[in-house]
């Protein structure tokens, strides 16, 4: 493993246990080097529900159901979510890569489990959404309150610090698409989705 | 295995990236002008944006009669008194000659629903089908080259890689579906849900895997029913803001490349064309008492058409898949689907109305499985051609019946074994390269048989295809079948068979 | 015509392409992937095999012959081609042979990817890089993603501390509930290939009985036991044991016969076949019961056996290796014409061991030994017993099928290759047959174990390079 500058600062970080978002922010060099070998691995339907409940905290039974019963990842969008049924339905291997649908369904499943966990952090002691007051307007883009609850999703989700680029990114989401300000509840979900349902947290 | 292997797929050219996006936006826009009607349905006129396309386009229905379905048992039967001698009847697959029907003005005959199936019970008679369609129907008589069941399944939707190994699905969509947003989609098991072996093939005519068809519906939209999710408008907000945060992180600029991620981000950017034609509600196969009243749906309008032709669509995947098959082409989404019989064994009440294992119980039971599967066959392919001969295209009377331009495919993996013991009218068979395939189309010429079998060995034989007559010394092959379909399709490719003996 | 097998066909008009060669063609390119483990297949010279019709290398090998045998002019001709571009791809037919692409399909080549030039400071592109691993290897063998924590506290590792860290990770997640009962199970499935409504869990109902006709858990079992805990895998082949389970999740052997549980109104189900006649994998009562059901001659037991144990798919051309004299055409099915021949050669003698076991038997038996079954279902069964072979060498029973398999390098790279695809859900690519390769080979001296093989696995540069 070479000295890389942003992995190191996210490590001070975690040692300091503070907020030093101003070490981790920096965006990388542009151009920056490409990935020649571009070989990547489509994260399949246990583990994507396994990284979804633990991003959001819920157990895997409150994420997502269809119709009221049936569950999202297990049942109904197995098969677009990169799992297979040997017994079920006859179906010995998994599809080799996503169909037109995957994106469907993900956006389905996230935005299912980002509701409740919104929901639930609304209502009771949040677990998620600690920066910011859920029942009040979005927080603005350059506030802390962004900043905590953008780095809070994308650690959660993708296990890594955001890049300056990213906050600004997500800001966008404190205004609903009519540019008047949006809920806070609303943009929590609205971030969470959008960090969820990114590619680099179905590819690795 | 050899495996085909490719740095990377070729890169899209740009004007390709502007004419989907284009597409894209010509859906979408016309899906949001007008309401939904049953007559008219807005991703039908979605379709008909593009009326030169539409007008021309052809719809291709592969039913898959997995197992190994005998054609002699079915629409080519051999009468007992046809054999020549007692003893050759009674040791050969023949059914005695009350037992086969023939509609009057009818080329072609076949075996009726059987009294004594075993413990299992046939649902659907193949007499009833011949005698509502036997004008569109031909039977093609044929050899296969493999009585594996993974292999010949294969090779009965590539032709035995005739045209580059693109299954016949493959290439109708290519050239009848490429501004659809599923052009092509397949339920299928086995051999026949592997996509072809043509790497140069179009992102658009690949096929669209559905594992349940009866819940499709809920994958055609990314947050319709999703208790507590934004609005559209909202949505399509965040999926931009998803963009940008993509560009902006370390991950998309170092894999930029890379062909999942590429073909992952295609994908999603097609799937707003499918989400804007709003087709949750159509494709809905569940009745208003089984659909949560919180969550604001409908069942599919078609709903009782579907159900008077398809009666166990609630708990039968055979004609939920025969039921989508035909929404997704009345709604001009889709122009080629494949669905197939599977192995579990279906429970009607107290009846079993499917073997186990589908047309390879003939292992154990031949005539039962044949009967009982062949029937199961026929009630699909009546309710399809029905619901087909029904609607106009895109609900638009100008586009004409949908049967008008609709060729169905029963593909099988081979024959059987065409002997039996003394008599017997129970006994297993093995798997046998010789058969023949049922095509049915007003885009052929129907009411014929291509070939015809021996009544004393119980082998088919094959035709001249440019002439139809029967040629005893010849057999034809999977690229045969494959090209009649093509031919009749519109689909043209090198080495593409003349079959115009059998194309209308 | 009734081929009551797999169908391959190679005839080249006058010169029939001999089925020796692939054999001669792997004699010629021994460290090609296209002979580790394998023979060439019948793609590298055929478009169609039936009709018969040649790729352009396929026709310049023709050309080359000049009339010769495969066997006298073979090796020289394809040394005349090494520089040809016979299907004008770009690269030369021996570059091709190399990097074991198809040199006869345009559309199969390769390039090596671009060297990155510039600053990463996030990968390391193009080699090892610990973090990117671990995370694949969390992702994979223990079913989550790390998380933020964990991936931060291995950044503050050294290079060498940060593998250790990793594996150790990935020994846990071995030993997990998820890789033993989950992920190491979804390998099996083509292999083992389940069919609920004849299996264990059967609903269906027949004259009071319930329709199970073999219990294929017991072959997952065996597949999990051995494919966990530092078993030697070779035991797939050889073990003439089974496996339960207890309510803990515990797997342990068990020895001996084990009944059908006609107790649970079923006719099969369980483990009847005596401990002498079993070879693991090949000879549980489902994969006996599934692949020969019916068949007096267990054709298509003996080519599933090959295609999932040893890698090689006779129905697509991979794996032929005739033996002189065959097929005999032991059950009258034709296959001693020329178009079934040629594949039937290498199939038939693969699979006349196997006719001494039971497929499906009404009402019960099934999957038993019973030394008078090929006799009496095969009345051309001669006195003395056809000789068996596996890749040219002659065996005397399935458990020395499963033997001799599980001893041969085809075993190791298919095992390997199982592995590998399981982990990156793609094949390996040309620039990673090497690795591949070596992966297989260390299976000698990591006593076959799979885990240790995923330990090595996890350092590759096709898994750990971004």
């Amino acid at each position: 493993m070479t000295a890389l500058t942003g992995r190191y600062a996210a490590v001070i970080c975690l040692a300091m246990a503070a907020a030093c978002h101003d070490q981790t922010e920096a965006d990388a060099p542009e151009p920056m080097s490409e990935s020649g070998r571009n070989r990547l691995v489509w994260k399949r339907s246990h583990a994507l529900e396994a990284d979804l409940a633990a991003a959001l905290s819920l157990p895997n039974d409150a994420l997502c159901s269809e119709l009221g019963s049936l569950s999202c990842v297990r049942e109904v969008h197995l098969t677009s979510l990169g799992g297979h049924d040997p017994i079920g339905q006859g179906m010995y291997r998994p599809l080799a890569a996503p169909m037109l649908t995957t994106s469907l369904a993900v956006e389905r499943v996230v935005t299912s489990a980002c509701a409740r966990r919104v929901e639930l952090d609304a209502t009771g002691e949040p677990e998620v959404f600690d920066a910011i007051d859920l029942h009040a307007d979005a927080p603005q883009p350059s506030s802390d309150a962004h900043r905590s609850t953008t780095q809070t999703l994308v650690r959660r989700f993708l296990g890594r610090d955001p890049v300056s680029a990213e906050y600004e990114q997500l800001g966008a989401l404190v205004t609903n698409p009519q540019g008047t300000p949006s809920s806070g509840s609303a943009y929590a979900l609205a971030s969470c989705i959008a960090v969820g349902t990114s590619a680099e947290f179905l590819f690795f | 295995m050899t495996t085909k292997t490719h740095q990377t797929e070729p890169h899209r050219s740009a004007l390709g990236r502007r004419r989907f996006v284009r597409d894209a936006l010509s859906l979408a826009g016309v899906g949001a002008t007008a309401g939904l009607t049953r007559a008219l349905p807005r991703s039908a006129k979605a379709a008909s944006a593009d009326p030169t396309s539409a007008n021309d386009r052809k719809l291709l229905f592969v039913v898959c009669a997995a197992g190994g379905a005998s054609i002699i048992d079915s629409f080519l039967p051999i009468s007992a008194d046809e054999a020549g001698s007692e003893e050759l009847a009674d040791t050969l697959d023949t059914y005695p000659s009350d037992w086969i029907v023939q509609p009057p003005d009818s080329e072609i005959r076949c075996v009726r629903a059987l009294e004594d199936t075993s413990y299992y019970t046939t649902s659907y008679s193949m007499a009833d089908l011949l005698s509502r369609h036997y004008r569109d129907m031909l039977v093609v008589t044929h050899e296969v080259t493999s009585v594996n069941h993974a292999v010949a399944q294969k090779r009965a939707v590539t032709g035995a890689d005739v045209n580059g190994g693109r299954t016949i699905s493959e290439a109708v969509a290519e050239i009848h579906g490429a501004s659809l947003p599923l052009a092509n989609v397949n339920m299928a098991v086995g051999g026949y849900a592997e996509p072809g072996g043509d790497p140069s093939l179009p992102v658009s005519a690949r096929a669209e895997f559905i594992a349940a068809p009866r819940l499709f519906a809920l994958a055609t939209d990314g947050t319709r029913a999703i208790s507590g999710a934004p609005d559209r408008a909202r949505m399509d907000q965040i999926r931009q803001t998803r963009l940008g945060f993509e560009q902006a992180g370390a991950f998309s600029k170092t894999f930029r490349a890379a062909p999942l991620l590429e073909g992952y981000l295609e994908a999603r950017e097609r799937a707003r064309g499918l989400e804007e034609l709003e087709l949750f509600d159509e494709l809905l196969l569940f009745a208003n008492d089984e659909i949560p009243t919180n969550l604001g749906l409908s069942p599919s309008p078609m709903l009782a058409e579907l159900l008077s032709v398809f009666p166990r669509l609630a708990h039968d995947q055979w004609e939920q898949q025969a039921a989508l098959s035909f929404l997704l082409a009345y709604y001009g989404v889709t122009v080629a689907s494949t669905l197939s019989v599977q192995a579990a064994t279906v429970q009607d009440g107290d009846d079993l109305i499917s073997t186990p294992l589908a047309f390879d119980f003939s292992h154990t039971d031949h005539r039962t499985a044949q009967n009982v599967m062949w029937g199961r066959i026929s009630l699909v392919l009546d309710g399809l051609i029905t619901l087909l001969k029904s609607f106009d295209y895109l609900g638009d009377p100008s586009q004409g019946k949908m049967w008008d331009r609709s060729l169905i495919y029963v593909a099988t993996d081979f024959g059987r074994d065409k002997v039996r013991p003394a008599g017997a009218n129970r006994w297993g068979t093995g798997h046998d390269l010789n058969n023949g395939s049922l095509l049915i189309s007003p885009l052929l010429q129907g009411n014929r048989i291509f070939g015809g079998v021996d009544p004393t060995t119980g082998l088919t034989h094959g035709f001249d295809p440019r002439t139809g007559q029967p040629d005893r010394d010849a057999q034809q092959r999977e690229g045969d079948i494959y090209s009649v379909i093509a031919q009749a399709m519109g689909v043209d490719f090198p080495g593409r068979r003349d079959m115009s003996a059998l194309v209308r | 015509m009734a081929c009551a097998g797999v169908l391959w066909s190679a005839t080249v008009g006058e010169a029939e392409a001999s089925p020796l060669a692939p054999r001669i063609a792997c004699a010629e390119y021994p460290d090609s992937p296209l002979c580790i483990g394998r023979v060439w297949t019948c793609e590298t010279c055929h478009d169609s095999t039936d009709p018969p019709s040649w790729n352009p290398f396929g026709v310049e090998v023709m050309l080359a012959l000049g009339g010769r045998s495969m066997e006298q002019g073979l090796a020289d001709g394809l040394g005349q081609l090494e520089d040809a571009d016979s299907d004008g791809d770009g690269l030369s037919n021996l570059e091709e042979i190399r990097w074991g692409t198809n040199p006869g399909d345009p559309t199969s080549w390769w390039i090596e990817p671009a060297t990155p030039e510039g600053d990463n400071p996030y990968y390391d592109l193009d080699q090892p890089d610990v973090e990117f691993a671990y995370r694949r290897a969390m992702t994979v063998f223990c079913g989550y993603s790390p998380s933020y924590t964990p991936r931060a506290e291995l950044r503050a590792l050294d290079d060498s501390g940060a593998w250790e860290h990793l594996h150790h990770a990935l020994s846990a997640c071995l030993d997990s509930a998820y890789w033993q009962q989950v992920g190491v199970a979804a390998i099996a499935d083509p292999l083992i290939k389940p069919i609920l409504p004849v299996g264990a869990d059967s609903d269906v109902i027949i004259a009071g009985f319930r329709v199970v006709l073999g219990d294929y858990d017991w072959d997952y079992r065996l597949w999990r036991y051995l494919m966990t805990g530092d078993r030697d895998i070779r035991e797939l082949l050889t073990a003439d044991y089974h496996v339960i389970e207890s309510a803990d999740g515990q797997l342990e052997r068990i020895e001996g016969a084990i009944a059908d549980p006609v107790e649970l109104e079923q006719l099969a189900g369980g483990q009847p076949l005596e401990p002498e006649h079993r070879a693991g994998m090949l000879t549980t009562q489902w994969f006996l019961m599934s692949n020969t059901m019916f068949s007096a001659l267990p054709r298509t037991t003996a080519a599933q056996a090959y295609r999932a144990y040893l890698g090689m798919d006779l129905s697509a051309g991979e794996g032929v290796w005739p033996i002189e004299g065959e097929p005999l055409d032991i059950d009258d099915k034709g296959v001693a014409q020329a178009t079934c021949a040629q594949c039937h050669s290498t199939l038939d003698p693969l699979a006349y061991a196997f006719s001494y076991y039971e497929g499906i038997v009404i009402p019960t038996g099934n999957g038993r030994y019973r030394a008078e079954r090929p006799r009496q279902l095969m009345p051309n069964w001669p006195d003395q017993d056809p000789a068996t072979y596996l890749l040219g060498q002659q065996i005397g029973s399935v458990v020395e099928w499963g033997q001799a398999a599980s001893q041969t390098q085809a075993f190791r790279m298919n095992m390997t290759t199982l592995v590998f695809e399981h982990a990156l859900g793609r094949p390996a690519l040309p620039d990673e047959h090497e690795e591949l390769i070596e992966l297989a080979d260390s299976m000698e001296q990591d006593g076959h174990s799979a885990n240790r093989l995923i330990h090595r696995l996890v350092e590759t540069r096709a898994f750990a390079a971004p």
